[in-house]
């Protein structure tokens, strides 16, 4: 009988089994560790550095445990116990870290999905936030607000949200809407406005700009003005426009008029 | 009198663009105040070391991407008339397109643009649709068998049309990427290099620059690199396009 058929003291298997669990470990070790590369390399080109490192992680760690497992399973020895009482720990476990796993999961998604980037300035319409994307981690992401506050937000709720991406796109619609008095001249308004967005650089002169009578309103007569803009200037366009679109009415002697209301006495 | 070109730093040296008035004045003993005025009112300043000497102005015509927001990098020239062009044919044209005008600091071993301006007024269109077009300085061109380019603010585009496909054809825009785009020169006439836009079916052309002067005897413009290195830093928009040395007109011509 040689050393590796000799059963070890104390324990109910023999050497040769404890060599052979061993090295069921040590090729687990190495299947992890080339799990891990070559995940690395597939998932460094669709996700961020943070979301792939962990996922390496969860790979590489979930190889060795089955690789352990086995090994010890090969040996004899019995889970029974130990696995009923990771069942109940793992429930109390996944009822305490739900939250927690439900962000993971969405950052894993966030960087899959990318309905944001880094940089993009967003808003989230059902929370009415409105900022620009500094960071997406993978639990949470960090915006900065427009009025110049860092919010962090779990990424579940960001995931789960109507999003705006405001530079999806490279050119947005402005629209305006300007009201007449009922006794000014329709034409000249429009022409004058049309003449006024025509002179600003910004405004994209394809597609045309558009100018047209929207709404005959209860004080006014409403004209609707729609021009394109790139995206990265659309605010500054539609701020510069309307304040051109007052001066410009104001000396042509257009009238804007306030609300008003016509109260007519019953005795003539 | 060549305005393009080089030029030593000097206190009181001026030269006049149309409305657009470039000088120099002597602040120090080694400092100048650039400035530009337009119609008296100074639109760009810039103060500046000469290193006793070593630094010269130059000032060459750029690609039209600066002026008046860094926004674009593409130029949409919209033809005045369109071109109908017969099946398995090719015509010579020449056509302009809109130029900027910049000025450069250089020294041995750097060159820096301190200003660029542009004599037309620059306005922008949307190629393409707003989820995956491109913005692209506007221009309208003339379609001519002479060269009629603007002195200054329009460059002569010489160009061959060819329409391969067995069809007839119509062609409306040319919309070309300012990166790919090497100005040449001739006095203060300014070349786009050799290009030709070619038609293989109905539906796509493609626009080739072929890295040559159109015509014998031209000299590249220098400095043609800081322009878009200067745009690279202050550009908004993100994403590039285009294949070297060509463009593909996917949303029609």
């Amino acid at each position: 009988m040689n050393w590796i058929d000799t059963a070890l003291p104390g324990f109910g298997f023999t050497a040769g089994q404890l060599l052979f669990a061993l090295i069921v470990i040590v090729v687990g070790i190495i299947i992890g560790r080339i799990a891990r590369m070559t995940s690395g390399k597939l998932l460094s080109s669709v996700m961020s550095e943070n979301a792939s490192n962990l996922i390496q992680r969860i790979i590489y760690y979930t190889t060795i445990i089955v690789a352990t497992l086995a090994a010890l399973s090969y040996l004899g020895i019995d889970f029974t116990g130990v696995m009923l009482a990771g069942g109940i720990l793992g429930i109390v476990i996944g009822f305490a870290t739900q939250s927690v796993v439900a962000n993971l999961i969405s950052g894993i998604f966030l960087q899959i999905d990318k309905p944001v980037s880094i940089g993009d300035p967003i808003g989230i319409i059902d929370e009415h936030l409105y900022g620009v994307i500094l960071e997406i981690n993978i639990l949470s992401t960090s915006i900065r607000t427009f009025d110049g506050v860092n919010l962090r937000i779990p990424n579940e709720k960001l995931f789960t949200s109507t999003i705006h991406n405001f530079s999806k796109y490279v050119a947005r619609r402005v629209v305006i809407t300007v009201g007449i008095a009922y006794h000014e001249e329709m034409k000249k308004a429009i022409d004058i406005i049309l003449k006024t967005i025509n002179e600003n650089s910004l405004v994209l002169a394809e597609p045309a700009p558009l100018v047209y009578v929207d709404e005959l309103s209860d004080s006014s007569v409403n004209l609707s003005i729609r021009m394109w803009a790139p995206s990265s200037v659309w605010f500054e366009v539609r701020t510069e426009i309307v304040q051109q679109i007052k001066k410009v009415l104001d000396e042509a002697g257009i009238e804007i008029p306030f609300p008003q209301r016509v109260i007519w006495n019953g005795k003539s | 009198m060549k305005k393009f070109g080089l030029y030593t730093i000097e206190d009181g040296f001026t030269i006049k663009f149309r409305n657009e008035q470039i000088s120099l004045k002597k602040t120090g003993d080694d400092s100048y105040i650039y400035r530009r005025d337009h119609e008296g009112e100074t639109s760009s300043k810039t103060v500046f070391s000469s290193r006793k000497g070593k630094v010269k102005l130059a000032i060459y015509p750029v690609r039209p991407i600066q002026m008046p927001r860094q926004l674009a990098h593409n130029i949409m020239v919209n033809l005045e008339s369109p071109i109908a062009l017969p099946p398995k044919s090719s015509v010579t044209h020449h056509l302009t397109m809109p130029i900027e005008i910049g000025v450069f600091t250089i020294s041995k071993n750097s060159n820096y643009m301190i200003d660029a301006f542009s004599l037309s007024f620059p306005k922008y269109g949307l190629y393409g649709k707003p989820n995956m077009g491109y913005i692209c300085r506007l221009h309208t061109s003339i379609i001519s068998s002479e060269e009629k380019a603007v002195p200054y603010e329009e460059a002569e585009i010489i160009m061959k049309f060819q329409n391969k496909s067995a069809d007839w054809v119509t062609v409306h825009k040319i919309v070309m990427d300012a990166y790919m785009v090497d100005l040449y020169l001739s006095g203060d006439t300014v070349y786009l290099e050799d290009s030709n836009l070619l038609i293989e079916d109905g539906t796509i052309a493609s626009l080739f620059l072929n890295n040559k002067p159109p015509l014998h005897g031209l000299k590249e413009v220098p400095m043609a690199a800081e322009s878009v290195k200067k745009f690279r830093l202050g550009f908004l928009e993100r994403g590039g396009f285009g294949v070297e040395g060509k463009f593909v007109m996917e949303h029609g011509y």
